[in-house]
């Protein structure tokens, strides 16, 4: 059975083969050009995405080494994202299906996330719980079974990826915020400013990190740190440099630190062996060393997919549409997106 | 050759075959947001009242714009996806020249036609086609214009048809021309005519880098997502 995914939710335009349950192709064009606006443009990421869409398509395929008129089932992410954005794949990816006469299979964005993590081997055993985080999630769900969720967590407010995107506009350093912060904070004491942990109340698997990014606004404040970065920059290069990758490793522990916690306090309360990280934050190093150092030592196994399986990718949607396929669950023709879908 | 044409600029869904030596055939809906939802049922349908296959389509034309943002990019994108597949010719078809041989067949005695459709802030996507015994001609080439400009363009003359989706503002300002709501203009089986004689000449688009005419370059304002 083979089975074409595609991925066009937010600024990665990406598709991909999996061919009886193996992944054989995927390919993933990012947006660059976003980061000159500090952010995710919609209009732009939804106009790319149209003169992305056949390449990306057209490429994962030919790498599959198969035609179009091979494939047993076409799907599409229909949720959640940029509505302008959805559209474009998803249109594309119906059309398809109709135009070949095959089945189509819609596929929601977080699902594929969760499903990130059985695209490789070794996978996780059921159930298990997924800590998903990405610049528009953080969500700890209980997996008891391949379509068998329950949400245990999310935040109340900012995402755990938008909380990086937002620090790191604050310090100047560039968009996207997680990479530049994980690189800064490798040369950085994590200890070198106390930011506040938002544990919540006790026992708590709800996330909010709106107040540890207001934490740091106002450190920033009080050191007077937007007036004089520049000067520092032209004095003190190398004071200036340390004092960022200071800031970042700070700052990123607190992010780490609750992270970690919460999630080993739902793998305890819910009993589960298999620990699974996905969403473009688990491309965090730190996140990825911690999770794995604290939960192994208590004796969970800590699954972390390859980094292109972190970020939007269509590996994870054709991995879910192939499942979905096999057990008969297509779609109609007639799905259209929803931007504020849920798991 | 069997044409398939794709109209979603406006609110109009419309779907509609051009076929050899047959009476066209078109199916449409009227209603904002369900483009995405009713397009390929649509494309369904006229395909299944023809009597014929998917892949007995030749060409595959859709209306470029200007209009929706939204509406294009669903149609453009799901053009793409059946050329892809049926490994078609992709015709684009400019809105208004759709529109204006739509307001033609209707009203074969106008010797013109002003296309004026709300491009927000208090403007106008505008042109004019002449209507000539075999189809219309471009007069004023498509540009942005301010509401009451729209009226100048079509000179006060009673037999030319101003088209708009705004007919209480453009009627407004006055002048002897008849203004019609652009909604029944918007027809798949014209956009499918249209897109056959382009296809027949060999006018086709690329399917990779094929993007709507948005007309409007894009400029960001305020804060960006995330």
């Amino acid at each position: 059975m083979i089975i074409l995914g595609i991925e066009t939710s937010c600024d990665e335009t990406s598709a991909a083969v999996v061919k009886d349950g193996k992944l054989v192709s995927n390919v993933t064009t990012a947006q660059l050009f976003h980061s000159k606006y500090g952010g995710v443009v919609p209009e732009l990421a939804s106009r790319a995405h149209q003169r992305r869409i056949v390449p990306a398509v057209e490429e994962a395929l030919r790498v599959a080494g198969v035609t179009n008129r091979q494939l047993d089932a076409v799907s599409a992410v229909y949720g959640p994202g940029l509505v302008g954005a959805i559209l474009v794949g998803l249109s594309f990816g119906k059309a398809m299906a109709l135009g070949l006469g095959i089945p189509f299979v819609g596929v929601n964005h977080m699902e594929a996330h969760i499903f990130s993590n059985l695209i490789e081997d070794p996978k996780p055993g059921f159930p298990f719980l997924n800590l998903t985080v990405s610049g528009g999630h953080t969500q700890l769900v209980l997996v008891n079974d391949a379509f068998d969720y329950r949400i245990l967590g999310e935040t109340k407010d900012d995402a755990a990826g938008e909380a990086f995107d937002k620090v790191a506009k604050m310090l100047g350093i560039g968009y996207p915020g997680g990479p530049l912060i994980d690189k800064y904070a490798e040369r950085g004491d994590p200890r070198w400013v106390n930011f506040p942990r938002p544990y919540l109340e006790e026992g708590s698997l709800e996330f909010s990190f709106s107040g540890l990014k207001t934490s740091v606004l106002y450190y920033l404040r009080r050191i007077g740190y937007q007036s004089s970065a520049s000067r520092v920059k032209s004095i003190n290069p190398t004071g200036y440099d340390e004092f960022l990758c200071n800031m970042c490793a700070s700052f990123q522990a607190a992010v780490v630190d609750v992270l970690v916690h919460k999630t080993l306090l739902a793998a305890k309360r819910f009993s589960v062996k298999d620990i699974t990280l996905a969403g473009g934050v688990a491309a965090n190093s730190e996140l990825r060393r911690r999770l794995m150092e604290s939960a192994t030592n208590v004796g969970y196994r800590v699954f972390v997919p390859k980094l292109e399986f972190c970020t939007d990718n269509g590996a994870m949607v054709a991995m879910v549409g192939y499942m979905k396929t096999k057990e008969g669950r297509t779609s109609s023709l007639e799905l259209t997106a929803e931007p504020s879908l849920e798991l | 050759m069997t044409v398939l044409g794709i109209e979603t600029s406006t609110a109009v869904c419309a779907t509609g075959l051009s076929l050899e030596g047959r009476p066209a055939i078109e199916r449409s809906l009227i209603e904002s947001h369900i483009h995405s939802e009713k397009l390929l049922t649509l494309v369904q349908e006229v395909v299944s009242e023809a009597g014929i296959s998917l892949t007995d389509v030749g060409a595959v034309a859709v209306s470029e714009g200007p209009g929706s943002f939204t509406g294009l990019r669903i149609g453009l994108s799901t053009a793409k996806g059946l050329c892809f597949t049926l490994r078609t010719p992709l015709v684009l078809v400019p809105t208004f020249e759709a529109i204006a041989e739509a307001a033609r067949e209707r009203y074969p005695d106008i010797s013109g036609v002003v296309v004026a459709i709300d491009a927000k802030r208090d403007e106008f996507y505008v042109s004019k086609y002449a209507v000539t015994p075999t189809g219309v001609r471009l007069v004023e080439p498509l540009g942005i214009l301010k509401a009451d400009q729209v009226v100048r363009v079509a000179e006060g003359d009673s037999r030319t048809l101003v088209v708009t989706d705004s007919t209480e503002r453009v009627s407004r300002g006055g002048g002897g021309s008849l203004v019609e709501h652009v909604h029944q203009f918007c027809r798949g089986s014209v956009v499918a005519r249209v897109g056959r004689a382009k296809a027949l000449k060999g006018e086709s688009a690329n399917l990779v880098s094929s993007e709507p005419l948005y007309l409007k370059d894009f400029v960001v304002r305020g804060s960006p997502v995330s």
